[in-house]
């Protein structure tokens, strides 16, 4: 992925319509420099931090900062200058080009409801917008992750002084988690997910599977259950009393068993509760989408032509009742005129003559009983062939209403993100306080009330299977026939699919092994390569955790909470430099403040063998004391585009201006 | 009846992009086809796919009737139940084609389910 630009239109220090282009389209490939690197300069409080989290923004909306912050945000989106002209809306658009096509996307902040909209467009090769994209907010955030993962944009979007605290919470669950997501890792384990789930549906497939025999069973069940049918109607009596005081025991010691829980936070039960909740509200949904796509949608596409059919097929009938009409009126004339020129005349009447007899009688008897013959205003094909049942039922076909799905498909996205959520958190949350006496009685009632029930369940069933014994008895074969056929072959599915399974295992076992594999190679030769001093000997990494231990000469465990500041953030840099090789995809770097902690000769190897390499695109953002004019001269050979952003002081807004400080410093009007 | 080996084809696409059941995407085919296309035209002998469909998976019961009516009405002439079949199939290879041509203008980032509720006016 690429950024092409980012405009901003009175956000923040940002008046006006400005516009950063990050890539030099027409730019000549370089044989001798790969000009990857974007300098931005800005003194503190003129718009840097604006310029990192507009892209946060657009890439990940509100979800990557917390409530108050974001709120904050909102508040503060739209430029002061702006607002004091009276105008009340703010707007960011960064456009960014992966192997699928150019995209922008466009937020606008409105000042007076404090609150964003957000529009997707494709864009052409020129980079102007095609069309807006049909996707939900949620779809488009997912679209996002596919590219850069929200929490792993940390490593690709970061402030460099605070990128070394990487090192000391390498171990944590967040970071491996990160970490797998930007190797891909994640998406494997999604894939063995999937397959879990089309093995669980094809399972419930194979249990409706019938065989021939169930039907005779069912018949022959059926016969030896009606004797017992009064023997079963008594028993079921019994059954509800003991179910009701039962019910009763287990309702109160379930309650008790909650009052303990309540006690303690985010337990296990809890979670598990809440999972549980959502699983249910995410099926729902599923459910409801996929009713709508079976009975809804095609008959929401056919509605014109429903509608149309109707007011044809009216028109139709109407013209055929007038028709009718006028021929009922003129039928006494038309017998009357039939016989009359039958009559011989002498000379005989020509046909022609004898037509214009009949027209012209016609009009006469029309207007001397009075007939308004203005029923047939147009001449209408009959092409419908309808007989009134069919007419009837035509005209009064039900219409499909719309209905908001919409809300549907952003709930359900939200609710699936909550499931994943609680699901993460399940894994690592405490156990719950000791319920386990409670528990035991519980379950002891819950067992006897499951046998009460499934008791109930089969007297209750036998009863109605006899009810109506043969009709449902008849339904069920030809249903259970239409279902086998539908079916397929299930066990042959699942086999292939286990095989499908248990490859996938293997190949994400491997991979992660091979993947774990190349960090360490990545991370020892950046390392050699960066640092001063080649103190460092090996370096591990475990393939099960993600994490990272580096060895003296000696052998001996490097403690690396010890290192300096400056070391820590190479270490960091070098950690996330082989992670973007080993995840093999292009990811353009925004860094802020790079240098400032590290001494001249790092900074050189920094420049030397880390920016111009670390990927097809480098955008650095930089105070004037950070990069000196030694420095920028080594950098400037790699440099596509250069940018300052100048607050104005007079005017009282930040400009957008091509060029870097010590270009400037020549600039009179800057002096 | 039998579909087209490209139409076929394009089934599984849309099926697989919309995540929706074979029937599902024939009956929309249809739809689309009737209600998107310019005329109806009985379709050139070409290879067939290995694939026998029930022509009542568009329509049963009286909802045939419908389907009927709204055909008549789009080619403007009375037709028997031999050509009525034949229009159907041609209906859902032409929706087919449509919905083929639509998805390859999106991009990655569009959702075809969506696309679809806007065009029709329905999300």
């Amino acid at each position: 992925m690429i950024f092409e630009y980012i405009k901003f239109k009175n956000y923040r220090p940002y008046y006006g319509e400005q516009i950063l282009h990050f890539r030099d389209r027409k730019k000549e490939p370089s044989s001798v420099y790969k000009k990857n690197i974007i300098l931005i300069g800005g003194l503190n409080g003129h718009g840097k931090t604006s310029l990192i989290n507009a892209i946060f923004i657009c890439f990940y909306g509100r979800r990557k900062f917390k409530a108050k912050e974001y709120e904050e945000l909102l508040r503060n989106a739209v430029n002061k200058k702006h607002l004091a002209e009276g105008g009340n809306e703010g707007a960011v658009e960064l456009a960014f080009t992966d192997h699928t096509g150019s995209y922008a996307i466009e937020v606008v902040f409105d000042h007076r409801d404090l609150k964003e909209t957000r529009r997707i467009y494709q864009l052409n090769e020129e980079m102007q917008k095609v069309r807006e994209i049909a996707t939900t907010e949620q779809a488009f955030y997912e679209f996002i992750d596919q590219r850069i993962p929200m929490d792993v944009s940390q490593f690709f979007i970061f402030d460099a002084e605070k990128i070394r605290d990487l090192v000391g919470e390498q171990d944590s669950t967040e970071t491996i988690r990160a970490i797998q997501k930007v190797v891909s890792l994640e998406l494997y384990n999604q894939l063995l997910k999937d397959l879990d789930y089309i093995s669980r549906e094809l399972a419930r497939d194979l249990k409706k599977q019938v065989k021939d025999s169930d039907i005779e069973a069912i018949l022959d069940r059926a016969d030896e259950i009606s004797d017992k049918l009064d023997k079963y109607k008594d028993e079921e009596t019994k059954i509800d009393e003991q179910l009701a005081v039962l019910s009763d025991q287990v309702r109160q010691l379930e309650r008790e068993r909650r009052q303990l829980i309540a006690q303690s936070s985010a337990t296990k039960q809890e979670l598990s509760r809440w999972i549980g909740e959502y699983e249910e509200k995410v099926n729902q949904y599923r459910a409801f989408l996929k009713k709508f796509k079976e009975k809804e949608l095609y008959q929401l596409v056919l509605l014109p032509a429903i509608r149309q059919l109707k007011q044809n097929i009216r028109k139709e009938r109407e013209y055929l009742d007038a028709k009718y009409k006028e021929k009922m009126q003129f039928a006494p004339y038309e017998q009357f005129i039939e016989k009359l020129l039958e009559v011989s005349v002498f000379p005989p009447l020509l046909k022609n003559q004898k037509n214009q007899l009949k027209a012209k009688g016609k009009d006469i008897w029309a207007q001397l009983n009075n007939i308004q013959r203005t029923l047939l205003k147009e001449d209408v094909k009959v092409i419908h062939d309808l007989s009134n049942k069919d007419y009837h039922f035509l005209l009064q076909y039900p219409e499909a209403k719309t209905q908001n799905i919409r809300t549907v498909l952003e709930e359900m996205k939200k609710a699936e993100d909550m499931l994943e959520k609680y699901r993460a958190q399940f894994d690592e949350a405490p156990d719950a306080v000791d319920t386990t006496e409670l528990d035991e009685q519980i379950k002891e009632y819950h067992q006897q009330l499951g046998e009460l029930r499934q008791k109930k369940k089969h007297v209750f069933s036998v009863i109605r299977r006899l009810r109506d014994e043969h009709t449902k008895l008849q339904r069920e074969i030809t249903e259970k026939q239409k279902l086998r056929d539908e079916l397929g072959p299930v066990e042959q599915k699942i086999q292939l699919l286990n095989k499908l399974r248990s490859a996938t295992q293997e190949f994400i076992d491997q991979v992660t092994l091979l993947k774990a594999k190349q960090l360490k190679l990545q991370v020892e030769s950046i390392m050699e390569q960066m640092f001063r001093k080649s103190e460092f000997g090996e370096v591990k990494f475990h393939p099960e955790k993600f994490t990272l231990t580096i060895y003296n000469k000696e052998g001996h465990e490097v403690d690396l909470m010890s290192r300096s500041e400056g070391e820590k953030q190479l270490i960091a840099l070098a950690m996330i430099w082989a992670l973007t090789k080993v995840s093999g995809s292009q990811i353009p770097f925004v860094i802020d403040t790079p240098l400032a902690r590290l001494d001249s000769i790092h900074r050189s190897n920094l420049v030397q063998h880390y920016f111009t390499k670390l990927s097809d695109q480098v955008i650095i953002l930089s105070t004037d004391t950070e990069i000196t004019s030694d420095f920028y001269s080594e950098l400037a050979p790699f440099i596509e585009k250069s940018y300052i952003l100048n607050f104005d002081e007079e005017e009282q807004y930040t400009k957008i201006e091509e060029g870097y400080f010590f270009e400037k410093v020549k600039n009179p009007w800057l002096v | 009846m039998k579909l087209s080996k490209n139409g076929f084809e394009i089934l599984q696409r849309v099926m697989a992009e919309l995540e929706m059941e074979r029937p599902d995407v024939l009956r929309l085919a249809f739809a689309k086809g009737l209600t998107e296309s310019e005329l109806i035209q009985e379709r050139e002998k070409g290879e067939m796919a290995n694939i026998e469909i029930p022509v009542s998976v568009i329509a049963k019961g009286d909802d045939i009737v419908l389907i009927k009516h709204l055909l008549i009405d789009k080619v403007q002439t009375q037709i028997n139940d031999e050509l009525l079949d034949k229009l159907i199939v041609s209906c859902i290879e032409q929706g087919l084609e449509i919905m083929n041509e639509e998805l390859n203008q999106l991009t990655g980032a569009d959702s075809y389910f969506f696309y679809l509720l806007e065009k029709h006016g329905i999300a």
